[in-house]
């Protein structure tokens, strides 16, 4: 039996679980789950990225400011790490953006939010 | 012109350089008194600090071109540089040290430069007008007293005096003209001070419109001589002595008209002198014009209108002196032979003498004191044109000078004597005046005498020099000039003959105060009536122009009888080079070859005969030589002829005095004089309605210019408005024509172009619903189709897809 | 050395076993959030799906990101929605109508999504593979490594964007 995991599996996995965010981002009415969806969405990026770390990190070539090692490569894991801080952010700010919303409009249904057009 | 031209003041700066603040005193005087009437309110108008603050800025800026006048007038006198060499000739530039020639402005490639010139003409004249215009304007201190807008009097009287220092002090044709364009401004503003008077009005339009006419000759004779100019093919100048030279250098061609257009119509062999003619006589129309000569000397009897001491600037510093100065400051146009004698000379030698003649008969018949000394005027200007006439620049010139001290004296006087009789002004309410105001009364006869040419008296001198060279001029060469010495001498005696009359109507006799009608006492009882002295701001001018009208002459007689010879003139013409102008005649090629050289004829007479032997000394650079040359030769040059003329005139000016005398004074006489008055009623007539000289103009031209203007109006209002409203119905035609394309197929497409993309918008503007979702739907679509269409040619693969996909699980 | 393994018991030491389970659950959690019609269901489905992330980087020898994955989405993230919905809603109850209208174009269009995106990656050439075992065992160490040597300007990039959406958030959020 393979001890590995073939990367295609993780991609599938990942555009399953993006196409799921998608049709959440797409169909939800309330806000908070709207934001819900787009975490699924970043999510699947994360994977692919963790994943795409695992397999090239080890042959990365690693410039220390003494010498140059042999290191694996944590840059897939560091990619992760920014775009958890970016979502992080992205939530509060959403958060603070539906909690202002509620306040004007005492709903945070997006449906609601229509004025601007024809 | 060479290095030695300037002459520095012991201060060391060019005389030329300070002369530039002779006009610019006084207007910037002038220009600060009008933005201060402009700016400020009119309670501060109204009052008296601020009327004494601009009088005094006035009098200061007129005070201190007098000052530089007279250190200029004093340098040229005491160094007596003689003129022939032309060194005399100083000139730099106005706004410039260093620099020659400043330039002003551009036309193309053609560089206008303006500058000062001063020589001993302007030096003279100069000096004469900025302390007459400030005498004049200490005087009307005390006579405009009380008058509302003599704030304005003030301001306008320094553009006048300023302009015609300007004038003065010109080098081209440009400035001078502008200068005098100024002054037929100013006098038409002044002459209409009193501007409630319809008379007043008429007569500022009539002295305006008349100058005018002179005027246009002015224009087209500078047009002349611009015209020679641009044949020689160098850049455009205006400047006198470029012309003077050119005149010089090119010589002259004497042949006829017809001769020239024959043979060539080239200046190759000289400059024609009927071109030279012509421009002459075009600038003495302007001479006629503005100072006042026979057919156009109908406007200056009518400036009376004006204020006294205007009547008195425009008379004696200015605007009659303009026409004389013109002639003087173009001599070289007038006589580019330099022998004293050209068909334009005689001309205004005789149009001169004439007006001389004319004017004194009028001034015998006139009664109102101001007309009076009008005429006289035009007659002593009919002197100085004359003088120009017979080749006596420096004698008109200094006539000029004399002119202006004792006329100014005089029209003073008779505004004193106004002033003193409230503002009466016929002489047949006056009389006995010398009782009441003695100093006015000796002041005025000084001035009379100085008019009459009494011996010892300044006019005595200049009116002799005129004299003698009317009589030179006719006995040694030109017969046909005794006609003018002749009218000359007669008009001297009837000077001298209706100056007794109105001294005898003034100031002698029992007053006639009680005659003055009720119309004219301006609300005076008779007893209020009575003559009064004028106060000391009126009388101490007075007394100062006496003493120059009394003894001015000696100086300029027995010390430096050249102060008024155009040095410019002289230079070209007598100094410097070989000869004088070249004669060539086109039509004769055997001498044109040889060349005939014309000498200077006219040095044993004319102004020369008075000066030096110029030919004898030209080219030397030695100044005090040529001086010492020059006054040795001044007194041993007289012919043996000159005592003829000289005794003339005595007799003149005597016979003239004795006759008044009989005819005033004496019982007799007086009977004898009002029976001729009976025997030749129309005689008088005619000479008291001044030859019926304006009736004329006004039938016979003015008229005519009417029918003319009528003739012109129907052409104006029917052809020319007529084509212009023809011009205007196509236009709106087409108009029409564009308008009903511009609304029919221009707005169709546009509106068209419009209503389509209008519906477009109408039918799509709900593709934004305002729900957020939706918009990010159609964005995941859109890219979702970008990359179905992009990858259709695999992704529509669907059994390689699906054995793909089995094949990457199969790695499985 | 031929030793005979139990095959079930191979079955259960295979990776990729372990990765399907937790793929499965992390869709099935996903399904969930997308789906449910009350948001803290739909929240607490979230940190399901969360953790099962976190599993699946375990797999993948990403220790300290699942860590990460765990304290900041299941634990901060989740109890921040938490008290956004305290704050937002009066009621914590179900929506009636939790789909707008357009759902079952955004159903189309993402069915659309997941089969191109599925068939496009099948062209691609993945022909290495995630071999866990050699992952390496100091990976927390690298990254932090890598964060204060070549990534410092990125970190401090982050950093301050952090700050300044900290203080936005404050100031929308801030009752005025």
């Amino acid at each position: 039996m393979a001890q590995v995991i073939p990367v295609y599996h993780v991609l599938v996995v990942s555009a399953l679980l993006f196409s799921i965010g998608l049709y959440g981002a797409m169909s939800r009415r309330n806000a908070i789950g709207i934001l819900l969806s787009l975490e699924l969405m970043l999510n699947a990026g994360c994977l692919n990225l963790v994943a795409f770390s695992a397999k090239w990190g080890p042959t990365f070539t690693y410039q220390t400011f003494r010498a140059q090692e042999d290191v694996s490569s944590p840059v897939g894991q560091i990619f992760v790490i920014f775009v958890i801080t970016i979502a992080a952010c992205e939530i509060a700010l959403g958060l603070a953006l539906i909690i202002a919303m509620y306040r004007h409009h005492r709903s945070i249904d997006v449906d609601n939010l229509n004025l601007l057009k024809w | 012109m060479n290095e030695a031209a300037y002459i520095t003041g012991s201060l060391g700066f060019q005389l030329a350089q300070l002369g530039m603040w002779i006009p610019l005193c006084p207007i910037i005087a002038c220009f600060l008194i009008f933005f201060c009437q402009v700016i400020l309110p009119k309670n501060i108008r109204d009052s008296f600090v601020y009327q004494t603050l601009m009088k005094t800025t006035s009098i200061l800026g007129i005070g201190f071109s007098g000052i530089i006048a007279t250190w200029i007038f004093y340098h040229f006198w005491t160094h007596q540089l003689p003129v022939v060499n032309g060194s005399q000739v100083a000139q730099t530039l106005l706004f410039s040290t260093e620099t020659i020639h400043k330039s002003w402005f551009n036309i193309g490639a053609h560089e206008i430069q303006v500058g000062i010139l001063l020589d001993n003409m302007s030096a003279a004249v100069v000096f004469m007008v900025a302390w007459v215009a400030f005498l004049i304007q200490i005087y009307s201190w005390g006579y405009m007293k009380g008058e509302k807008h003599i704030v304005r009097y003030y301001c306008f009287h320094s553009l006048f005096a300023a302009s015609m220092l300007g004038m003065v002090l010109s080098d081209n044709f440009l400035t001078f003209l502008i200068s005098w364009e100024l002054m037929g401004l100013c006098s038409y503003l002044l002459i209409g001070f009193f501007w409630l008077k319809k008379s007043a009005i008429n007569a500022q339009k009539k002295a305006f419109l008349v100058t005018r006419i002179g005027d246009l000759g002015f224009f087209l004779g500078v047009f002349v001589l611009m015209g020679i100019w641009l044949q020689t093919g160098q850049p455009i100048t205006f400047r006198f002595d470029d012309f003077a030279k050119l005149i010089h250098e090119y010589g002259i061609n004497t042949a006829s008209f017809s001769e020239i257009v024959q043979y060539s119509r080239q200046f190759s062999n000289g400059i024609p002198m009927y071109l030279l003619t012509a421009a002459a006589l075009l600038f003495f129309m302007g001479t006629i014009g503005k100072s006042a000569q026979f057919p156009l000397h109908i406007w200056l009897p009518d400036a009376m209108e004006g204020p006294t001491p205007v009547s008195a600037l425009i008379h004696a510093a200015t605007m009659v002196a303009a026409g004389v100065y013109l002639v003087a400051r173009t001599y070289f146009v007038f006589d580019p032979l330099g022998t004293g004698f050209s068909p334009a000379l005689l001309v205004v030698a005789l149009i001169g003498a004439f007006t001389a003649f004319m004017a004194a008969t009028i001034g015998v018949t006139q009664y109102d004191i101001k007309r009076v000394l009008a005429y006289s005027t035009i007659s002593q200007l009919g002197y100085m044109v004359m003088a120009l006439g017979v080749g006596a620049m420096g004698a008109a010139v200094f006539h000029m000078t004399t002119h202006a001290y004792f006329k100014a004296l005089l029209f003073l006087g008779s505004g004193a004597v106004i002033y003193g009789c409230h503002h009466v002004q016929d002489m047949r309410y006056m009389g006995g005046l010398r009782k009441y105001m003695p100093l006015t009364f000796v002041v005025f006869g000084a001035g009379t005498l100085a008019l009459m040419g009494f011996p010892g008296t300044a006019g005595f001198f200049s009116k002799d020099m005129i004299f003698e060279h009317a009589f030179g001029a006719a006995y040694v060469d030109h017969p046909e000039l005794w006609i003018v010495f002749i009218l000359g001498i007669t008009g001297a005696v009837l000077t001298c003959f209706y100056m007794t009359r109105m001294i005898f109507m003034v100031f002698f006799g029992k007053n006639r105060r009680e005659l003055i009608p009720e119309s004219e006492r301006h609300g005076y009882s008779i007893e209020e009536m009575t003559p009064k002295e004028s106060p000391a701001v009126m009388t101490v001018p007075l007394i100062i122009l006496a003493v120059f009208a009394l003894f001015f002459g000696w100086p300029v007689k027995y010390g430096y009888s050249d102060m008024f010879n155009s040095s410019l003139y002289v230079e070209h013409h007598f100094g410097g080079g070989e000869q004088t102008a070249v004669v060539i005649n086109e039509s004769k090629p055997a001498l044109a070859q040889g060349g005939q050289r014309v000498t200077g004829t006219t040095m044993d007479r004319g102004e020369l005969a008075h000066g030096h032997a110029a030919a004898d000394i030209h080219g030397s650079a030695d100044v005090d030589k040529l001086h010492d040359t020059a006054h040795s030769g001044s007194h041993s040059a007289h012919p043996s002829w000159i005592i003829i003329p000289q005794l003339l005139a005595l007799l003149a000016v005597l016979s003239g005095i004795a006759a008044g005398y009989w005819v005033f004074f004496r019982e007799d006489g007086r009977k004898m004089k009002d029976s001729w008055k009976r025997q030749y009623p129309k005689l008088y007539d005619i000479v008291y309605n001044k030859y019926y000289c304006d009736e004329y103009i006004q039938r016979y031209i003015v008229e005519k210019l009417l029918v003319f203007n009528m003739f012109l109006r129907a052409v104006d209002m029917y052809v020319i408005d007529g084509f212009v409203n023809a011009v205007a119905s196509v236009t709106v035609f087409f108009t029409r024509v564009t308008r009903w394309f511009d609304q029919g197929i221009i707005d169709g497409i546009v509106n068209g172009v419009a209503a389509v993309i209008d519906s477009i918008s109408r039918g799509i503007k709900y593709m934004q619903s305002g729900y957020v979702q939706n918009y990010y739907l159609i964005i995941v679509f859109c890219v979702l189709s970008y990359m179905i269409i992009q990858g259709h040619t695999t992704l529509f693969n669907i059994k390689a897809v699906i054995l793909l996909i089995k094949a990457q699980f199969g790695a499985m | 050395m031929e030793t005979t393994v139990n095959p079930v018991h191979l079955f259960f030491v295979n990776p990729l076993f372990y990765f399907w389970v937790f793929s499965f659950a992390l869709l099935g959690a996903a399904v969930g959030v997308v789906m449910m019609r009350n948001i803290v269901h739909c929240t607490l489905s979230l940190c399901l799906a969360f953790i099962c992330t976190a599993g699946i980087y375990v797999i993948f020898g990403a220790e300290f990101l699942a860590a990460a994955e765990i304290l900041i989405y299941a634990g901060a993230v989740t109890v921040l929605i938490f008290f956004a919905l305290m704050l937002s809603k009066r009621i914590i109850g179900r929506d009636i109508i939790y789909k707008n209208r357009q759902s079952i174009w955004a159903m189309l269009l993402s069915m659309a999504m997941a089969l191109v995106l599925i068939a496009t990656l099948a062209y691609g050439n993945w022909n290495y593979e995630v071999d866990p075992t050699v992952a390496p065992m100091d990976n927390t160490k690298m990254i932090g490594r890598s964060l204060m040597l070549s990534y410092t300007l990125v970190f401090w990039v982050t950093g301050f964007i952090l700050t300044i959406t900290m203080i936005g958030a404050l100031m929308l959020a801030k009752k005025d």
